[in-house]
């Protein structure tokens, strides 16, 4: 398997003259950071959306109860349509994006605190630490994630807090594991070497040289991780034990849409799509940043232009 | 080879032992009493009590699990709370649905996403691949519950050819939706293996010198370069097996499927510790052999890896 | 105009309750082919597909979830029974009964000839041995509590005695049970299937496997149980009451309602529970096949009296109730599923008060209760949190009320609590407003009002911790009361005292939701919300 190179310079590589076939490189990779683009416009969408929600629709539509609007089919009034208790799905679309931006950021960064240290602690250290802790990961590993999740959300109880606890907690595993991967791999490399022997201390080392470099594939699979975090917490709402209404939620709303399926399908057409659009957004992010970061992929689609 | 075996079955022990720890130790620490679970009505303080020694649980937590770990290792799952009967029946009913719901989702994933894949692959940049990479990609961010019901509503409600719910009968048009619900992310990711794993063989040495002899490019890649692309996406493709039975509570609960997910989510809900043990346990054995098998197969169809070379990564 | 709104309907209740409680076999409607009009003498014969969830158990002695008691009602028998449409209690297995002077004893006669389905003749010696299991330790029965006020119930239940001391079988068809203390209506709680007697032998012979082997003087004996997929049980032959006419009663397990009910549509079940939010939609589909009844059940908000700040304010309490348009809420939110409250004690209940109820939708009203209180407009209300469980639809009423309230400054959080520690939390006190319902187990107004509001129940029954002590008399002299009239008239009083103090909101009475097939014939569905399929048959 291909090493990390020392200096991984993205601009250079593209730049080097190829073959006939470099004009159709070239066009794929554009392709590849359309998407990606795309991917970055709609992530970009969705915080401003969540930000200005006042600004777009007022919170008062979002929750309530209006007994003369309930169930009403998408119109000029109101372009998503109304749910159960008369409440604007455009307004709640608009008001559950913060949770989702709120659960997949956060989540995430909960995740990356514990899951890089232990990651870093196992894959550095070795020994003992690293068989704990790796023992420790495996067991959340067999444990199906869903499951893990429920069980958490049912000792801390609903919330939005809560919701982003128990994914973090479960995220770690997963980091750690990659992390300490990427560790073991840089470890070994000249310059670690050479900057112990001058006598740099552990923290130093582990901060200046190894994190750096073994970075990279955390950061793909952290762009991926959102997405699945605003899955999971839609997939925690949506059995009712994720956010507490009435704060809305995408996931909510599609557990709400269930009995009205073949009444008012649009109460469940709009927050899946919003789901799905928001997920896109970040696996397309995580497709475009592995292509551009990991040496493993370019390596095989250089392989492939040569060919 | 056989020590290998062994080795890893005996690594295997720490894990099933946190596994019940943990479980366990969650169970205790759920908010909420199990006896009051059981009492709907007249739950005063003498009839809880009574009730919790009734089903010993009125002792400290390490009595109980002590309990529980000597009975397990007896081959006793213990009885349900809510249901008083065996945990081991309960999940004599439930398993098998969930198995074959896994495994017919599992030959979808199989088939339909090696066949994308390896299209998509040597025909690169053709329509097909196109269409391959954009409906992968849409796959893998979809929501599976959402997929779940939007496949309800046009198979079920609109045009009625296929049942939405539950397993009816048992006949194999229950299984079509929840299985394609099911497979519908992993088929993608198996799909985008497959493809980039083709991408990397198709370019490999003995491939060019197969097609420098002259075979045909369809001989090329069906003789040569499918078994060696396959390696890597059949050993993704076991080892979601587990996850495919552990992991489809959503489409359990979406399309009532009476599976074991669901069966542990609610007794989760219900407060019933044997039940969520049992049915956990089942799933971790479940998912363990597997991940030994896969490695083993790893290393039968490809030679290069040796038994102890391969670490868990 | 909420007022006579509510009046209508009530009447509109009433009606439905003493008219349309049997559905008859409607006469085919389309008879344009010159049909001769059905014949409509009983047909013997046919299997019928019922709708069930999975049970907890089949065990008389664990009957407590309603899923259970569908099948058990088919099984088992008791001494006596309720009139499916009037709910006034008749005979069943007992001839007759008679109390002593001051209804602290009384003394059963039972009809002759009785068989268990296993072909033994049960006797008043049966009696004595099922009810002690029930209140014996070793069984640690959930419901055993319908036996309190039998002698040595206590003694029983801490393992001191294995044959309840109260209960004494004279001769082989003469009971005599003795209680605690004067209880008048005590014949009917015993029409519960907890009461049901169940072969010694059976019993021995299978242990706790009993429940997928249960055994009954009922109409039907059990066949087969296979978990999540079907309860089968079939005609006993041998009936003291007379043969049923369905051959099978085959009750198909379903996950959840909606499952249930395509397949209804689909033409595979004779009846089936109406999934919430397609209740309208089955009415306009089905017409009267629908059966949506009154049922012996309210559906509440609690207010806990010891915590603040319901605390000594009942005009906060009363606020709340006034500040509530139940009837908007029943009709939209539950469809019409649910009726708006008129009381505690629900429509059915034999001696039930029509407008018991003084809180009639009011805003100004509960602005001036809420300002009396010491919160004009709201002002230093302290944070209030309304829980409810997840699930049901639950937090859609919630968010509906909490909407209402705050159009009359009374604002308050609502937050979802699961099952498991919902109890737990309102009876420790942490939740002190709340969502609950209470099903009735036997058509009296003391069950509602006895567990609800007596002190002695606080933090069981009485999750408001509402302590009387004008109540707890009046129950008790109202238990003891044998005159029928002046004992309804007294229990109307203790609802009212309970209402005036304001300790719950009542919010709804539950409605049967039921459909049936189209050639489903004297099928009732009682308030209680279960069906004797003894009475039904198939027209072909």
């Amino acid at each position: 398997m291909a090493k990390l190179p020392e200096e991984f310079n993205l601009e250079e590589i593209d730049q080097e003259p190829r073959g006939t076939t470099l004009k159709r490189e070239i066009l794929v990779t554009l392709r590849k950071n359309k998407m990606a683009s795309f991917g970055l416009i709609v992530i970009a969408i969705l915080v401003l959306v969540a930000i200005f929600a006042p600004v777009i629709a007022p919170y008062k539509n979002a929750v309530g109860f209006y007994p003369e609007e309930i169930l009403k089919p998408p119109s000029v009034e109101h372009m998503m349509g109304t749910d159960d208790l008369g409440r604007d799905i455009f307004a709640r679309i608009v008001w559950g994006s913060r949770v989702s931006v709120e659960v997949g950021i956060l989540a995430v960064a909960f995740g990356l605190i514990i899951g890089l240290f232990m990651g870093a602690l196992a894959g550095y250290k070795g020994g003992m630490a690293d068989t704990l802790i790796m023992r420790t990961a495996d067991v959340f590993f067999a444990f199906p994630y869903i499951l893990g999740a429920i069980a958490v959300m049912t000792i801390l109880g609903p919330g939005l807090e809560n919701v982003i606890i128990a994914i973090g907690v479960l995220e770690w595993a997963y980091i750690a594991r990659l992390f300490r991967g990427s560790v073991l791999a840089t470890k070994v490399n000249d310059y670690v070497e050479a900057a112990r022997a001058i006598g740099a201390d552990d923290k130093r080392i582990i901060m200046k040289h190894i994190l750096p470099n073994a970075i990279t594939p955390v950061i793909v699979y952290s762009a991926m991780s959102v997405g699945t975090a605003i899955i999971t917490e839609a997939a925690l709402s949506f059995l009712g034990v994720g956010v507490q209404p009435p704060r809305p939620s995408w996931g909510w709303m599609l557990s709400d849409s269930r009995a009205f399926m073949s009444r008012a399908p649009w109460m469940m057409y709009f927050p899946g799509l919003a789901i799905l659009v928001t997920v896109l957004g970040f696996v397309l992010v995580a497709d475009g940043l592995r292509d551009m970061l990991d040496p493993r992929l370019k390596g095989m689609s250089e392989h492939v232009t040569r060919g | 080879m056989s020590r290998y075996i062994a080795r890893r079955l005996l690594q295997a022990i720490p894990v099933i032992l946190g596994v019940t720890l943990i479980i366990f130790l969650l169970m205790f620490i759920l908010p909420g009493d199990p006896a009051r679970m059981l009492v709907q009505k007249g739950a005063s303080p003498e009839v809880l009590e009574s009730i919790r020694e009734a089903h010993g649980l009125d002792k400290p937590w390490y009595v109980q699990y002590g309990k529980y770990m000597w009975n397990l290792l007896q081959g006793d799952f213990g009885t349900s709370i809510r249901y008083r009967r065996p945990v081991l029946d309960i999940m004599k009913d439930h398993y098998p649905n969930s198995i074959r719901l896994a495994a017919v989702a599992l030959a979808i994933e199989a088939v339909i996403g090696i066949i994308a894949g390896v299209i998509s692959a040597v025909k690169r940049r053709s329509f097909l691949d196109i269409l391959v990479t954009l409906s992968t990609t849409i796959l893998v961010a979809m929501p599976i519950f959402w997929f779940a019901m939007l496949l309800q509503v046009v198979f079920g409600l609109k045009w009625g050819i296929l049942p939405i719910s539950g397993m009816g009968d048992g006949s194999w048009r229950y299984y079509v939706l929840p299985a394609i619900a099911l497979a519908s992310v992993h088929t993608a990711y198996t799909a985008r293996i497959t493809r980039s794993s083709m991408l990397e063989v198709i370019n490999q040495d003995y491939i060019r010198t197969a097609r420098a002899k002259g075979l045909s490019e369809k001989k090329v890649i069906l003789k040569h370069a499918l078994r060696n692309a396959l390696i890597p996406v059949i050993t993704i493709i076991g080892l979601d097996l587990g996850g495919l039975i552990g992991s489809a509570i959503l489409t359990e609960t979406v399309f009532s499927w009476p599976g074991v997910g669901r069966v542990i989510y609610l007794a989760i809900l219900q407060r019933d510790p044997p039940v969520v043990m049992g049915g956990t346990l089942i799933l971790v054995f479940i998912f363990i052999l597997l991940n030994l098998l896969v490695d083993i197969s790893y290393a039968y169809l490809d030679p290069r890896i040796k038994f102890e070379g391969r670490k868990v990564d | 105009m909420p007022r006579k709104f509510i009046l209508s309907l009530t009447i509109f209740l009433v009606l439905i309750l003493t008219v349309a409680l049997v559905v008859g076999c409607a006469p085919k409607e389309k008879v344009d082919k010159g049909e001769e009009s059905v014949s409509e003498e009983p047909v013997k014969g046919g299997t019928f597909n019922a709708f069930l969830m999975e049970p907890v158990t089949l065990d008389a002695a664990h009957s407590q979830e309603s899923e259970g008691i569908q099948v058990a009602k088919q099984i088992y028998d008791g001494l006596v029974d309720y009139e499916p449409e009037t709910m006034e209690l008749t005979a069943a297995m007992a001839e007759s009964w008679e109390p002593n002077e001051d209804a602290s004893a009384w003394t059963f006669t039972l009809k002759k000839g009785v068989k268990f389905h296993n072909g033994r003749e049960c006797k008043a010696e049966d009696f004595v041995y099922s009810w002690s299991r029930v209140a014996s330790k070793d069984t640690a029965s959930e419901v055993a509590y319908h036996l309190s006020p039998i002698k040595g119930f206590n003694d029983c239940q801490e393992g001191k005695a294995d044959i309840l001391e109260g209960v004494k079988a004279i001769d082989d068809y003469t009971l005599e049970v003795s209680l605690e203390y004067s209880y008048a209506e005590f014949p009917v709680t015993v029409g519960h299937p907890v009461f049901s007697p169940v072969p010694k032998e059976e019993i021995e012979k299978w242990g706790d496997e009993f429940s997928e082997h249960p055994v009954g003087t009922g109409p039907f004996a059990f066949v087969e149980w296979k978990h999540d997929q079907h309860i089968t049980i079939e005609r006993f032959n041998n009936y003291y009451d007379g043969e049923a006419y369905l051959d099978k009663v085959a009750f198909k397990i379903f996950a959840d309602e909606e499952t249930a009910f395509l397949e209804f549509e689909a033409g595979n079940l004779d009846d089936c529970q109406i999934p919430l939010g397609r209740i309208k939609e089955t009415q306009d589909k089905y017409g009267e096949r629908a059966l949506i009844n009154p049922m012996l059940g309210i559906y509440y908000y609690g207010l806990n009296m010891e915590a603040e700040p319901w605390k000594d304010n009942v005009e906060l309490r009363k606020a709340i109730n006034y500040a509530i348009h139940r009837a908007i809420i029943t009709d939209t939110v539950w469809e019409g599923s649910r009726v708006a409250a008129t009381g505690i004690v629900p429509a059915g209940i034999p001696g039930f008060k029509e407008d018991a109820m003084p809180y009639m939708f009011d805003q100004p009203k509960a602005r001036e209760l809420l300002e009396e209180a010491g919160y004009p407009g709201g002002k230093g209300l302290p944070e209030l949190v309304l829980g409810y469980n997840t699930g049901a639809g639950h937090d859609k009423v919630a968010q509906a009320i909490q909407a209402q309230a705050e159009e009359v400054d009374i604002e308050f959080d609502i937050a979802g609590y699961e099952w498991g520690t919902y109890l737990d939390k309102i009876q420790s006190k942490e939740i002190t407003f709340f969502r609950l319902g209470w099903l009735a187990d036997y058509p009296t107004m003391d069950n509602f009002l006895y567990p609800m509001f007596h002190s002695e129940n606080a933090g069981a029954d009485n999750m408001t911790y509402y302590k009387n002590s004008d109540v707890d008399e009046k129950l008790i002299e109202a238990r003891k009361e044998t005159d029928e009239a002046k004992r309804r008239e007294l229990y109307q009083e203790i609802e009212q005292i309970v209402l005036e103090d304001a300790t719950i909101v009542p919010i709804a009475f539950y409605k049967t939701n039921r459909v049936i097939g189209e050639n489903v014939c004297a099928y009732t569905r009682t308030a209680m919300d279960d069906t004797s399929y003894e009475f039904v048959w198939l027209s072909k």
